[in-house]
């Protein structure tokens, strides 16, 4: 759990339009689940693994950032869940609302840099290239991978798994190669033989890594083109932490990745909560701001 | 079996809870939906006992042919409602299609195997469609199914006259051959006539029906919408009930008060492509604020077979289909498109397409790609041909699609 104020993570304006709000916005992950408070000016964020149950994950973590901003559910306008887990929600306590990932990765890029007009989302589950208005972080366009694990998280993790890594290690291997391996392979069945192959070959693990993060570099590059590409260029999502992930992506698009003042992984979650003070204020003003 | 039966039992409960809750107020959608609900199975009941002459076919603008040689025809798109999982792994496990290959074709040829012996055994499909369609009507043929196909040419904008004729021309030849594949008797050409006009007649109503809702627009959802333009072509079998059907909707929504069943708020977006079997597609389109308001679809309800007494009805039949958008170029479809677009006011475009099909997937990124340098967003979905319930990825799409318009 951590705290920060709105105005040292968002730019000020932003930072401003919630002052006064109080909601929530959580991020259900295929493999993380991601959650934010937004109240009295600050912003209290945490990360947890994803449970069986959405519902149990989601609400512990609600609930540990409740506590940490010394509130109860009472003080809570809205909620708005997003993510992979997003439909299995159920909170009796608060209003609730789902809105897709791919619109809170939009909005919660926007509010971490407002420069940004393209993101790469990279989860669990799945890859989106997504553009978005740099007025309001409205999405404009979007494209998604199909259904298939390469390049995704699932496809690292596997990897990792073959070349006996934790998950959180194989980018920083990958970053330390010096000859990253060529791996030609688009489907992760066929990668993932390629990858036994070097590996039976002796190339290093280093190596391998990197050529992984390459090959799945340019899947999303592939995305990219789809729906045209502008600056800035955020990279959101669980797999944002990968710095060889990063490295990859900034080398085979040729684009440095812009900067936020908190980590990129929330961003899905921060547009939940902005998209839940927006319903907040719809709901306050359908009772004459009565409520 | 227990899974396949779920699967099927919950796709036919979702048209029942559209029938029964969601339309609870409309007698003609009712009707509708009951003619989708038994075609099949009557079909198949009427056809194995000899009661009726019933072939498997696309289902499309050739039936007036069928019903002129006094046979049905049951459509190969209906089956696919009725499809399982358990056809896809016969298909991939016996029949050694790769995971990768059409959602459609692999359904198709499982079902028609699981069918084998309860069903009725004659295919004629248009060869123009899809190639490895046929494919799987041929390996059919190895379970005793008596195979044919009906050889249409595709008629590209700029192709010169005499090779469109000479395209018109063979057509007209396995048309009359198709006559005698289906009755035994060459073709009564008056017949033909008078069953180009029933299915004129069908698609005028699907027209004034679908003109109707976009005064109306939450008065038939989308997926009964599409049900009642599915069954325009091939009336499910049976043509006076399908237009006792229609005409009471009609009666139903001409009562209607101006703003009656409308929300001018939903986002209006034409479907193009497929006529996806995923139920819940529908579903959330409409629980996410939108509504399908226009149909890109195979079924071309705005148009019909020329009605003039002077014109030879083999020509008429044949012309309507050589020139028509189902057997043309991406631009015949753009044409048809913008048609659907101008009268539906449309802002989006959803391009829905089976898992594997090649032929689709292209298409649709010429699409996608037209539109939006036209300002108008498309989006291109692929989802199975077999019943069950969508990806959570393909509803992510269509509702982040929705979203992004709203």
């Amino acid at each position: 759990m951590a705290v920060a104020e709105l105005k040292d993570v968002f730019d000020e304006d932003l930072a401003l339009k919630h002052r006064d709000s109080a909601v929530v916005g959580l991020d259900i992950g295929s493999r993380g689940t991601k959650a934010v408070v937004f109240y009295g000016g600050r912003l209290y964020y945490g990360v947890t693994v994803s449970g069986i149950s959405s519902q149990e994950t989601g609400e512990s973590l609600i609930n540990e950032l409740l506590a940490e901003a010394g509130i109860g559910w009472e003080s809570v306008e809205y909620l708005v869940g997003t993510g992979y887990g997003r439909v299995a929600l159920e909170f009796t306590q608060v209003p609730v609302k789902v809105v897709t990932e791919i619109s809170c990765h939009g909005m919660g890029a926007h509010y971490l840099n407002r420069d940004v007009r393209t993101i790469i989302d990279i989860g669990g589950q799945d890859s989106k290239a997504i553009k978005i208005d740099a007025d309001n972080g409205k999405v404009v366009d979007f494209i998604m991978n199909d259904k298939c694990a390469a390049g995704t998280g699932r496809f690292l993790e596997k990897v990792a798994q073959i070349l006996e890594l934790e998950l959180d290690e194989l980018g920083e291997y990958a970053v330390r190669s010096k000859r990253p391996c060529d791996i030609s392979s688009q489907c992760v069945v066929f990668a993932e033989s390629e990858v036994i192959s070097l590996k039976a070959k002796g190339y290093s693990k280093e190596d391998i890594a990197a050529g992984i993060h390459f090959a799945t570099a340019r899947r999303v590059k592939n995305l990219l083109k789809r729906t045209g590409f502008e600056d800035t260029l955020l990279f959101t999502g669980g797999v944002s932490n990968n710095q060889g992930m990063v490295k990859a992506l900034e080398e085979t698009i040729g684009k440095t990745i812009g900067d936020t003042r908190l980590d990129a992984m929330y961003a899905g979650a921060i547009g939940a909560a902005v998209f839940a003070a927006e319903y907040a204020r719809e709901l306050t003003e359908s009772y004459g701001g009565q409520l | 079996m227990g899974e396949i039966n779920k699967g099927v039992t919950e796709q036919m409960k979702h048209l029942e809870f559209t029938r029964d809750v969601v339309h609870s107020y409309s007698k003609g959608v009712k009707r509708v939906i009951n003619l989708a609900l038994n075609y099949v199975y009557d079909m198949e009941a009427e056809g194995v006992s000899g009661r009726r002459n019933v072939i498997w076919a696309g289902g499309l603008a050739e039936s007036p042919l069928f019903y002129a040689c006094g046979a049905t025809p049951l459509a190969l798109s209906e089956l696919g409602r009725l499809g399982s999982a358990d056809a896809m792994q016969i298909a991939e496990n016996d029949f050694q299609m790769p995971r990768e290959a059409c959602s459609m074709v692999k359904v198709l040829t499982g079902e028609y195997f699981l069918r084998k012996d309860s069903t009725v055994k004659r295919i004629l499909f248009r060869g123009n469609a899809c190639e490895p369609i046929n494919m799987c009507a041929e390996l059919m043929t190895k379970y005793g199914y008596d195979f044919r196909v009906l050889d249409t040419g595709f008629a590209s904008p700029d192709m010169t006259p005499e090779r469109k004729q000479a395209l018109i021309d063979n057509f007209k030849r396995e048309v009359e051959d198709a006559a005698v594949w289906i009755s035994g008797k060459p073709l009564d050409k008056a017949r033909l006539r008078e069953e180009m006009n029933r299915y004129n007649r069908s698609m005028r109503k699907v027209r004034t029906i679908m003109n109707l809702r976009r005064e109306h627009n939450t008065y038939i959802r989308s997926l009964p919408a599409m049900f009642i333009i599915l069954g325009s072509t091939h009336y499910f079998g049976r043509y006076d009930e399908y237009m006792e059907a229609l005409d009471m909707i009609i009666e139903e929504m001409s009562l209607l008060a101006p703003g009656d069943y409308n929300d001018d708020s939903l986002v209006r977006l034409v479907w193009s492509g497929g006529r996806g079997m995923e139920f819940g597609v529908y579903e959330a389109i409409d629980d996410a604020g939108a509504c399908i308001m226009g149909w890109n679809l195979l079924n071309t309800f705005e148009t019909g077979f020329s009605e003039d007494p002077e014109k030879d009805p083999l020509d008429a039949f044949v012309e309507y289909q050589v020139g028509g958008k189902n057997s043309g170029s991406v631009e015949d479809s753009f044409r048809a498109m913008d048609v659907q677009i101008r009268k539906s006011n449309a802002v989006g475009i959803i391009l829905y397409g089976y898992v594997g099909c090649s032929m689709g997937s292209i298409m649709f990124e010429l699409q996608r790609e037209h539109y939006r340098k036209r300002g108008i967003s498309a989006m291109s979905v692929a989802g199975s041909f077999q019943v069950g319930p969508p990806t959570g990825q393909l509803v992510t799409r269509v509702k982040a699609f929705i979203e992004m318009l709203s």
